[in-house]
């Protein structure tokens, strides 16, 4: 029952979510047959439930974080002491972000204000963390890109000769290399050639990624709708 | 019927109907015994060995499901996987690290781990804190788990699922601690940077077939058999449309431009 | 007697550096170039232009959708972006309407309302000349819900200001109402879903903005399903350029043209550990038979 239930509800709503788009449309009246009402109702309908226990989702998550961590506090299980900042942050925000502290007044009231506390935590501290974490992109890409780009074979030599192309081809740098070549000669042009790889040999490449990603999805996603997939726990 | 019907999908209806009828034709032949041969897929066959070598060196086995929830075909698709990964764990008796982002997930992990331990007889072995909770935010999940790596030195990394700009802070962050990385994601624009990374990668279709070659299950072995019947059938009509078009333009025959005329009405969306 | 020890010569030791002198060099050279950072000229390319011949093609007092999908963390390459097309869409009197499927978009909302309407466009009027609409969850099924019916997740504007009552809106009631689409895309939802979800069901022209290495992905989706695509920080400097060749008596600020310079140091930065690592990689090649050793720079 425990299994059986969930699977019926994910078959139902799914098998009934994606009739919605071969159903007709009301009129502009809103009139139709029953049924053609009836999905057209679901369809309109059925992202606001789903907002709605997303707000759920939302509090399970909060809960979740409040429990694993007042565990690890109350245990002193390792690295407790970060436990305890993660939750006074969390409480803390929670807190100024709910009641709209500092901000305009009353329920109604702006959070996004740039006199509220919350948006001075969002820019002191949310966005220069986000930010720098990000950043930490730019090193990590160059030091995996130093450990792994080798001509190791022709297709790695290709690999590396077209991220020459196109890196340059997005700076002014690649323009300004290939200025001297004349007219006769723009398809060598840095620029010319970075836009050539980006929109031949790359979306050619890609398109096919996303039809073979689309049949992946197409399968599970029955698979899923017929309760055969071994994410519902169901070792088939 | 046109009542019901909405009049500019019913198209796309044949097309989906004609996929469903390949893939159920694939389930019921391998069902009925003619299971199909599927080619080897070296990430695939990587994560046992890389199992068994973080079993014999004592360290930990990290899993990541992506960072999307649940709602994401691909999180799906991984979490299929990590059943597969924890019979490999509760086997080998090595330690299983699983932090996720999501609290849907986390319930959804934690049953299909239970059910894998439980399946080859270690239900002592399994433990609910085994997967974890850490944090909805995309970098501070990212932040966490690169902590996790640095701390704990996970010999094998699987990062299988939904991935975006994190997904390099932790490839990295698992090369740089010596780990043996098998990744998976049909996420297009993170794979050159798994690819950078990790040892092996399954890309994009190869990812959601992992879960069949790790099962073995007729039923998702069968699935793959009429996905590579439905991608046939694109190739063939992706060609013969160009030809025909190709073709009309350059012959200009009456005949022949209303007969592409209609073949592309059918197709369009 | 002690056998001399044979260094190995300094192409092969090149292979084992450090990663933390490549992070150095970097570290360095952003830096100086951050704050000594020159404007580039650019122009235009084939995926920008069709974005601005649009907007200038559209009359004033129309309305479209502009979607803010990013967070802080993308914000340094789409931020310039969303501020030069802002710019563009209210300097030709056309209103945008503000949506976010982030919830971070609502702050990256408020940096475009305090960084580019109340200083390029003092006398704007909230909820007449543009809306803010703001976030709402849901992400592919909060466009599915706007594409029958704006009000089916809204009410109002962020001040609860209510539907009807925004002249910006222009009288739309559904995602098709709008003449164009634009998303500004850090991640997933995004774009792909404006396209996939809201442009390709309605036929409304989705035109959009992502980072670097979304661009690949996208240009997939060009110039059919997505009309144009402004990539990364080169995409929004060619915007920025644009803007200034059209409207160069309004001399807004160029972002994303003063950060060209540093992402050209980075990538000539990369391309040279590129190039020095293959270096030492063939040299080590001719001088062993066996594989080359990992070590923390070196090969795999």
């Amino acid at each position: 029952m425990k299994r059986l239930v969930p699977r019926v509800i994910t078959s139902a709503v799914g098998i009934l979510l994606i009739l919605t788009a071969f159903i007709a449309r009301p009129d502009e009246a809103g009139e139709g047959p029953w049924l053609v009402r009836a999905f057209a109702y679901i369809d309109r309908n059925f992202s606001v439930w789903f907002s709605i226990l997303a707000v759920f989702a939302f509090i399970l998550g909060g809960a979740s974080l409040l429990k694993s961590h007042l565990s690890k506090i109350m245990q002193r299980r390792p690295d407790w002491p970060y436990s305890v900042v993660t939750l006074v942050s969390f409480l803390a925000v929670l807190v100024i972000g709910l009641f709209k502290l500092g901000g305009p007044p009353g329920l109604q009231g702006e959070v996004t204000d740039a006199s509220a506390w919350f948006m001075v935590v969002f820019e002191a501290l949310y966005e220069p963390l986000m930010s720098t974490l990000y950043a930490m992109l730019a090193f990590f890409v160059a030091s995996a890109a130093y450990r792994a780009f080798r001509l190791r074979s022709l297709e790695a030599t290709v690999l590396l000769f077209a991220a020459f192309v196109v890196m340059l081809g997005r700076t002014p740098l690649g323009t300004w290399l290939s200025d001297f070549l004349p007219k006769s000669l723009n398809f060598l042009r840095i620029d010319t050639m970075s836009m050539w790889i980006m929109r031949v040999p790359n979306v050619a490449g890609h398109r096919a990624v996303f039809i073979g990603i689309a049949v992946g999805v197409a399968a599970l996603t029955l698979r899923v709708l017929l309760g055969r997939s071994s994410a519902e726990g169901d070792q088939a | 019927m046109s009542l019901w019907l909405n009049a500019e999908s019913w198209n796309l209806l044949i097309v989906i109907l004609a996929m469903m009828a390949a893939l159920i034709w694939g389930v019921r032949r391998a069902m009925a015994g003619h299971r199909p041969r599927v080619r080897r897929i070296a990430g695939v066959e990587a994560m046992e060995e890389a199992v068994g070598r973080a079993t014999e060196l004592g360290r930990p086995v990290l899993y990541v499901a992506g960072t999307q929830d649940l709602d994401n075909i691909q999180t799906v698709a991984s979490l299929g996987i990590l059943g597969s990964v924890g019979t490999m764990t509760a086997r080998h008796g090595c330690e299983l690290i699983m932090p996720t982002d999501r609290s849907l997930v986390l319930s959804a992990a934690r049953e299909v781990l239970r059910e894998s331990y439980t399946a080859v007889g270690r239900p002592d072995a399994y433990s609910p804190d085994i997967a974890t909770y850490i944090s909805d935010d995309q970098f501070g999940f990212a932040a966490r788990v690169d902590g996790i790596i640095s701390r704990k030195k996970p010999a094998a990394c699987f990062l299988q699922g939904a991935f975006y700009a994190e997904s390099l802070l932790l490839a990295e962050a698992g090369a740089q601690a010596g780990a043996v990385q098998v990744a998976g994601s049909a996420t297009s624009h993170q794979l050159p940077f798994l690819i950078a990374a990790c040892d092996h990668v399954l890309i994009g279709e190869e990812f959601f077939a992992a879960e069949a070659y790790l099962s073995e299950d007729p039923v998702k072995l069968g699935s793959l058999q009429g996905q590579d019947l439905i991608k046939n059938a694109v190739v063939v009509t992706l060609i013969g449309t160009a030809m025909l078009v190709s073709l009309a333009g350059a012959l200009d025959w009456p005949w022949l431009t209303s007969f592409k005329d209609g073949v592309l009405r059918l197709l369009r969306p | 007697m002690t056998t001399p020890k044979i260094q190995p010569d300094f192409l092969i030791r090149l292979g084992n550096l450090d990663r933390r002198w490549l992070y150095l060099l970097l570290l360095v050279s952003l830096s100086l170039t951050l704050l000594y950072s020159p404007l580039f000229p650019d122009t235009p390319s084939a995926f920008t232009r069709p974005i601005f011949q649009r907007i200038e093609e559209l009359s004033p007092g129309q309305s479209i959708l502009v979607s803010l999908d990013y967070s802080p963390a993308s914000a340094p390459e789409i931020e310039p972006m969303a501020f030069a097309v802002t710019r563009h869409l209210l300097v030709r009197g056309i209103r945008p309407v503000y949506v976010t499927l982030w919830p971070e978009g609502n702050n990256m909302l408020q940096e475009i309302r305090s960084q580019v309407i109340e200083v390029d466009f003092p006398a704007l009027e909230e909820g007449r000349d543009w809306a803010a609409l703001g976030f709402k969850s849901g992400g592919p099924l909060l466009i599915n819900a706007l594409r029958q019916d704006l009000s089916a997740m809204y009410t109002g504007d962020l001040r609860g200001v209510p539907l009807d009552s925004l002249t910006a809106l222009g009288g739309a009631k559904k995602l098709a109402d709008f003449p164009l689409i634009i998303a500004f895309s850090g991640g997933t939802p995004g774009l792909k879903e404006w396209i996939l979800y809201g442009g390709d069901p309605t036929g409304t022209p989705v035109a959009g903005g992502c980072t670097g290495i979304g661009t690949p992905e996208f240009l997939a989706y060009f110039p059919v399903q997505l009309m144009g695509l402004l990539g990364g920080l080169k995409g929004a400097s060619e915007y920025e350029s644009a803007l200034a060749a059209r409207y160069p008596q309004r001399d807004f600020p160029r972002r994303a043209g003063r950060r060209m310079g540093p992402q050209t140091v980075a990538h000539v930065i990369v391309l040279l550990f590129l190039v020095l690592g293959n270096l030492s990689y063939l040299r080590r090649r001719s001088t062993t038979s066996g594989p080359s050793t990992p070590a923390s720079g070196g090969t795999r």
